[in-house]
C-alpha cells in the first residue's frame, strides 16, 4: 500500500510540476512578446537637418477655399509609396479619415510634422481614424524623403499626376503647385467635419486634430 | 509534497504580477495629473541643488529616438542616494499641452513635463536645438547653467560624471573612460 501510495504521489507531483512549468514558460513568453512596442522610428541618417531645402518665409496662405464643414469630401484614388493605391471611398462606412496635406518633401516644417504623427497613432486608433498624408511630390521623391525621416507609420499619397488635382478639388493647391498645409477630417459617411488651412510656415498643433476627432 | 505545488502557485502568481506591472499599458498616466497642466509648475521654483532640463519636441525624430535614453538617465538619478537633490523636468519646445501629453504617454515619461508652446522658456537658454539637456546648478542661491548635452544616447556616463556623480550605477571603468574623453 505504501509503495503504491508513494508511486502515485511521485507521478502526481511530476504531472503538477510539468503543468506549472508549462504555465510559467507560457506567461514569460507572452509577457516578453507583449512588452512595450518598439520605437516606430528606426535609426535615421544624421543628414535630415542638412538635407532639407529651406524655402524661406512664404506667403502664409495662397489658395481660395472651395469646401466647408458639411460638404461631401471629393473622392479620389492616389498612389502610395508602397506601390498600391488608396481610394477615399474605401473607408466609407468603416473608418473616419484625417488627411494631412503638406507642401513638399525635404522641407523643414513638413519634415518635423509627419514624424510627430508616428507617435500619435494611438489617438487615431482611439477614434477609428485612418491618417493619410498627401503632397504633390512624385512617389520616388516621397519614398526618399520618408526614408530620411526614418519612416512613417501611415500612408503617404502622391498627388503628382494629374498634378495637384486632388489638392485642387479640396481647395488647397497653391499657385506654385504645392499643397497648402491643411488638415481635413472626414467622417464615415464621407462628410467633411473639419477643414482648415494653416500658415504654411508653421506646424499646426495636434490639438485641432484631437478636438475634431472628439467631436465626431 | 503537497507544499511544493502551493509554492509553485505562489511563484507563478508572483511572476504574473511582475509581468503585468512591468508591461503596464503605457497609455495610462503614471501621474494623476498631466504635469504640463499643473499650474505654476516652474523649474525656477525648485529647491534642488541640481536641475536637469530635457528640451524635447514631440515631432523631432532625434528626440523620439533619444526619449528612452533620457528616461534611463532619469532612472539612474532616481536610483541614486542623492536623488532628492536633483530635479528633472522636460520642456516641450514649441509643443502644446496636448502634444506634451502625447510625448509623455508614448514614452512613459515619469518626470514632470512643461509645455513651452511659445518658446518663452527656451529663449532663456539662447540657441536651443532639440534634443538638448541643460543642467543647472545652484550657486549663491541662484540656478546657473553648468553644461549642456545633445543626443544623450552615447553620452550617459559622460553626463553622470559631469553632473557630479548623481547617477548610478556608473562603473569605475565607465567613469575612467568618460574622464579620458573629457581630458582629450
Amino acid at each position: 500500500m505504501r509503495l503504491e501510495k508513494n508511486s502515485f504521489s511521485k507521478h502526481s507531483f511530476l504531472n503538477t510540476m510539468k503543468k506549472y512549468i508549462i504555465s510559467i514558460v507560457s506567461v514569460v513568453g507572452f509577457g516578453f512578446m507583449a512588452s512595450c512596442a518598439p520605437n516606430p522610428v528606426s535609426e535615421v541618417t544624421p543628414d535630415l537637418r542638412t538635407s532639407v531645402y529651406r524655402p524661406g518665409k512664404l506667403k502664409p496662405i495662397d489658395s481660395v477655399a472651395k469646401l466647408k464643414v458639411g460638404d461631401k469630401a471629393p473622392n479620389f484614388t492616389l498612389p502610395v509609396v508602397d506601390g498600391k493605391t488608396v481610394t477615399l471611398s474605401q473607408y466609407r462606412g468603416k473608418k473616419n479619415v484625417v488627411i494631412s496635406f503638406v507642401p513638399a518633401a525635404f522641407t523643414p516644417v513638413c519634415s518635423k510634422q509627419w514624424p510627430g504623427y508616428n507617435i500619435s497613432l494611438d489617438l487615431f486608433k482611439q477614434y477609428n481614424a485612418e491618417l493619410l498624408g498627401i503632397t504633390t511630390d512624385n512617389v520616388p521623391s516621397q519614398h526618399a524623403w520618408i526614408k530620411l525621416m526614418g519612416g512613417i507609420q501611415f500612408k503617404a499619397l502622391s498627388d503628382f499626376w494629374p498634378h495637384g488635382k486632388v489638392a485642387s478639388s479640396y481647395g488647397v493647391l497653391r499657385s506654385n503647385g504645392v499643397c497648402e498645409r491643411a488638415i481635413v477630417v472626414i467622417d464615415k459617411k464621407g462628410v467633411i467635419r473639419f477643414i482648415k488651412v494653416y500658415d504654411i510656415n508653421k506646424r499646426p498643433a495636434l490639438d485641432d486634430i484631437v478636438n475634431a476627432l472628439k467631436a465626431l | 509534497m503537497k507544499k511544493i505545488p502551493t509554492l509553485f502557485s505562489a511563484l507563478f502568481l508572483l511572476a504574473l504580477a511582475f509581468l503585468i506591472s512591468s508591461c503596464a499599458d503605457s497609455s495610462k498616466p503614471t501621474a494623476p495629473v498631466p504635469s504640463s497642466a499643473i499650474p505654476g509648475l516652474d523649474y525656477r521654483n525648485s529647491k534642488a541643488e541640481v536641475v536637469v532640463l530635457n528640451f524635447f519636441d514631440m515631432y523631432c525624430i532625434h528626440c523620439q529616438r533619444d526619449a528612452k535614453h533620457v528616461n534611463d538617465i532619469y532612472d539612474r538619478i532616481q536610483s541614486g542616494p542623492n536623488r532628492t537633490k536633483v530635479a528633472f523636468y522636460g520642456i516641450g519646445w514649441g509643443n502644446s499641452p496636448v502634444e506634451v501629453e502625447m510625448y509623455r504617454k508614448r514614452y512613459n515619461v515619469k518626470y514632470p513635463l512643461i509645455s513651452d508652446d511659445n518658446k518663452a522658456i527656451s529663449k532663456r537658454f539662447g540657441k536651443v536645438r532639440t534634443p538638448l539637456i541643460v543642467v543647472l546648478k545652484k550657486e549663491g542661491g541662484h540656478l546657473k547653467e553648468s553644461f549642456r548635452i545633445s543626443k544623450i544616447k552615447n553620452k550617459k556616463d559622460e553626463f553622470c560624471l559631469k553632473v557630479g556623480g548623481f547617477c548610478v550605477p556608473v562603473t569605475k571603468a565607465a567613469l575612467d573612460e568618460a574622464g579620458k574623453k573629457l581630458i582629450q
